[in-house]
């Protein structure tokens, strides 16, 4: 029942947990550039989709 | 592919401030990257569950994803008021400041020795560019000048305003019995007090320097930018007002 319980929210403790979380945020503080094409992928793609639809 | 108008480009610009806003705040943490990855990844969920068209998950993510963006809000609240404080921290440095002179130094030492001595605890925050009027507002207004016999009066026992802090701007106590936002760093020791705490949580937010005497061990320790420092020696203290206090 343990292990069934631990399968089931593996992928919420993944994402949860300190290693993707640490990836991350080490990849922001080094390329602090990447928000900034983010920030524009997102302001594009909200302008396609909301013209599109 | 949309025509490139005015309106257009105006759109474009603000969602972009928008979003590199967003980013850079949820970036900036581990703990916000974690608990927005989470939520992403149950927004994540509910696009299968929409292309596959499941009857019950969809009527169930209808109620879910309505509540979700409140829910996430409620979560980060902690990290929105650190930001907030920071952003604040900031905008309210004072290009001009006044700093206590060497008499204050001493007076503000003698105090701290003699608490120590009786093992009474203080809490003393010295402010430098960032105005703590936020807080004197809310305490005791003193204006008095700094004097070992004061410090030592406010901080004695079960008196009015022992338990909170006293506010020193250049050669004055501003205030006593101020209080402070608590530090919520999950790397300090779980038994710190309520009163350390107060110190750290005080430092992360302005660049004030907070003197911290514990009640229990009547040891003394300095809080600046967000990090404790516990003195091995009182004499110590001095260095440490000499070089803040420059």
């Amino acid at each position: 029942m343990k292990t069934l319980v631990t399968i089931l929210f593996l992928p919420f403790r993944v994402l949860a947990g300190n290693q993707v979380s640490g990836i991350l945020f080490n990849m922001f503080k080094k390329y602090p550039w990447l928000n900034v094409i983010l920030s524009l992928l997102f302001a594009f793609a909200t302008i396609v989709i909301v013209n599109r639809g | 592919m949309p025509d490139i108008t005015f309106k257009l480009i105006i759109e474009f610009y603000l969602l972009f401030i928008f979003a590199l806003f967003v980013f850079r705040f949820v970036t900036s943490s581990k703990r916000l990257i974690a608990i927005t990855t989470v939520f992403a990844f149950i927004y994540l969920i509910s696009v299968f569950v929409y292309m596959l068209d499941l009857p019950i998950l969809v009527i169930f993510f209808d109620y879910v994803l309505n509540w979700i963006p409140l829910v996430y809000v409620i979560v980060i609240v902690p990290d929105m008021r650190l930001a907030i404080d920071l952003a604040w921290k900031k905008q309210t440095k004072k290009d001009n400041f006044e700093m206590g002179s060497d008499q204050t130094k001493l007076q503000i030492y003698d105090a701290v020795a003699h608490l120590s001595n009786q093992k009474t605890g203080a809490l003393i925050t010295i402010e430098k560019h960032n105005t703590l009027d936020q807080y004197s507002e809310r305490a005791v207004l003193l204006h008095s000048k700094v004097s070992k016999e004061i410090l030592i009066n406010i901080f004695t026992p079960l008196t009015p305003l022992h338990d909170g802090a006293v506010i020193i701007r250049g050669d004055e106590i501003v205030c006593a019995g101020a209080y402070y936002v608590l530090s919520e760093n999950e790397k300090v020791e779980s038994t710190m007090g309520s009163r350390h705490r107060a110190g750290l949580g005080i430092s992360e937010v302005t660049d004030s320097l907070t003197i911290v005497v514990s009640e229990e061990s009547g040891n003394i320790s300095i809080a600046i930018e967000g990090i404790l420092v516990r003195l091995s020696e009182k004499e110590k203290l001095m260095d440490y007002l000499n070089t803040f206090m420059k």
